[in-house]
């Protein structure tokens, strides 16, 4: 009896596929390939370049909503930055929240790491930390740097992405259902049953559906004077657009964004825009209340083959004498919506 | 030879199953169909995260080191960069952006260069600014020319084709935002 997980896709051969014998290959194969995405399927979760003033010689933390798998997986954060001094003590701590609530948020450790930059200065600096759960409860993230002791520190990029370890028994609340070789490897020899053809299909669409990719994101750093804090722009102040990239994907996408951000003072509703740019034009706001705002953006994919996708464009705006601080804008692509 | 088999996701009834009676015939193409769905979840690429962000403005923020999780079986990449600017009346132009991915080469001619706008008439340059009135989305070079003797060409970013995922770094110059996906697959899956 095993639920065997093999270390990379195994590729049935085009012979197996051309007159099949009754046997138990190439079905094994395949069914442990379900085993396998359980293990390897890890798109990212979190894809984030800190929107910086310039570099900076204080700790700095960065919150932004989050869509984590319900399955409770474990995931790798890699966190890239460069301090001007060599060899400078810097500790990362990834947070997560189930309520947000801006500064009053109840945050819950996921770890905290004590790290050394490189022993050259302004060279950019890499750090992993492996396999800690985000809990399928979380809300939001809160990733912090302190302040190196000497001279100054750029955040470059954040990214996590799920590493789950082998497939177990049991059904994911993901809907996932593993592959057991009990019955198929007997000498008796197992009948093939017709739930094992969809379970192909069904484990791997439950993954695919649950592990939500990050498709957009724009943060800057949580404080009561980030780089992005207009006072005088009652009409929408852009920013640079960008582009989503969906390779070989077409027709209509809906991408699950999300905003947060907090005014100094006034009203607070639609201070915050993701909007498509081109096709339809579709486009969401958001409030800047201090807390996680949600919203589901329709896009029409462009473009085709490897170069398809969306070109996204976030805006805030202010109210008349009251500043608006944005502090992250994500959207999240789940194939299939 | 299997060729990677990619599927649109919005195309496909993710809902129906593969058999729909309790005792179908032991057909072929319902074998084929059971491969094919895990291997398209598997193969099919991870999308291009687009991160919005000021990496020219000033000089401290010119570069930028990124990564990105690359799917199984992605050979090359493409990536779209934002350029944003506006118009100053001196200083020295930008010539270009500079892009690598550490599968492709990270110093000397392997190093790509993404032409930057030259502006016409004398005595204007594009200065990069975040806010800049002026923006510009750039794919990043189309033709596949891996480990290029001289040049620094604009060219298709180099992936390392494998039967799991990895993370690839990348840097990136005098962007105000980028992203990256897969742009070519292995061409047969049992090279894998």
């Amino acid at each position: 009896m095993a639920i065997t997980t093999p270390t990379g896709l195994q590729v049935v051969d085009a012979w197996r596929l051309l007159l099949p014998k009754m046997a138990v290959q190439p079905l094994k194969m395949a069914m442990e390939n379900i085993n396998g995405l359980w293990r390897w399927h890890r798109p990212q979760v979190a894809s984030l370049a800190p929107h910086m003033s310039g570099v900076v010689a204080r700790a700095s933390e960065y919150h932004f909503a989050i869509e984590p798998s319900v399955d409770g997986l474990q995931y790798t954060f890699e966190h890239r930055f460069a301090c001007s001094g060599i060899s400078q003590a810097v500790t990362i701590g990834v947070d997560y929240c189930t309520t947000y609530a801006g500064g009053a948020t109840a945050w819950t450790a996921i770890y905290s790491s004590a790290e050394t930059s490189s022993g050259t200065g302004g060279e950019m600096t890499r750090k992993t930390h492996a396999n800690y759960v985000i809990p399928a409860t979380a809300v939001a993230l809160r990733v912090t740097y302190t302040a190196p002791a000497a001279g100054t520190r750029k955040d470059h990029h954040v990214l996590a992405y799920p590493t789950p370890g082998d497939a177990v028994a049991g059904i994911q609340a993901s809907g996932f259902v593993p592959f057991d070789d009990t019955l198929l490897n007997h000498a008796d020899g197992g009948a093939v049953h017709t739930e094992w053809i969809n379970r192909c299909k069904r484990s791997s669409v439950a993954l695919l559906r649950d592990r939500k990719q990050m498709a957009f994101s724009w943060v800057q750093e949580y404080s009561t004077t980030p780089k992005e804090a207009r006072t005088d722009k009652t009409a929408w102040w852009p920013m640079p657009a960008q582009r989503v990239r969906l390779p070989y994907q077409s027709g209509t996408v809906n991408l699950s964004a999300s905003a947060i951000a907090a005014v100094t003072a006034g009203t607070t509703a639609d201070l915050v825009r993701l909007a498509q740019l081109g096709g339809p034009g579709k486009s969401v706001l958001f409030a800047a209340d201090g807390t996680v705002q949600h919203q589901t953006l329709q896009c029409l994919i462009d473009g085709t083959g490897a170069d398809a996708g969306v070109t996204l464009q976030a805006a805030y705006r202010t109210t008349s004498g009251n500043t608006t601080r944005p502090f992250s804008v994500v959207a999240y692509y789940q194939p299939g919506t | 030879m299997r060729q990677p088999f990619v599927r649109s996701w919005a195309n496909e009834d993710l809902t129906a199953d593969i058999i729909g009676e309790a005792t179908p015939p032991a057909a072929v193409a319902l074998l084929v169909e059971a491969v094919l769905w895990i291997e398209s979840v598997t193969l099919t690429p991870y999308c291009g995260c687009a991160h919005s962000f000021d990496g020219c403005t000033t000089a401290d923020l010119e570069e930028r080191y990124l990564a990105a999780i690359v799917a199984p079986g992605a050979s090359h990449g493409r990536a779209t960069i934002c350029r944003s600017w506006q118009v100053a009346v001196s200083g020295a132009s930008t010539d270009y952006h500079q892009l690598w991915s550490t599968a492709g080469g990270t110093s000397g001619a392997d190093v790509l260069r993404i032409p930057y706008y030259i502006m016409p008439g004398s005595g204007q340059v594009p200065d990069p600014y975040w806010h800049g009135v002026l923006q510009h989305l750039v794919d990043s070079g189309n033709s596949v020319i891996d480990s290029p003797a001289s040049g620094n060409l604009d060219r298709q970013l180099e992936l390392v084709a494998q039967d799991y995922p990895y993370v690839e770094a990348m840097f990136v110059t005098l962007a105000s935002g980028f992203s990256m996906s897969t742009s070519l697959m292995v061409e047969d899956l049992e090279l894998l």
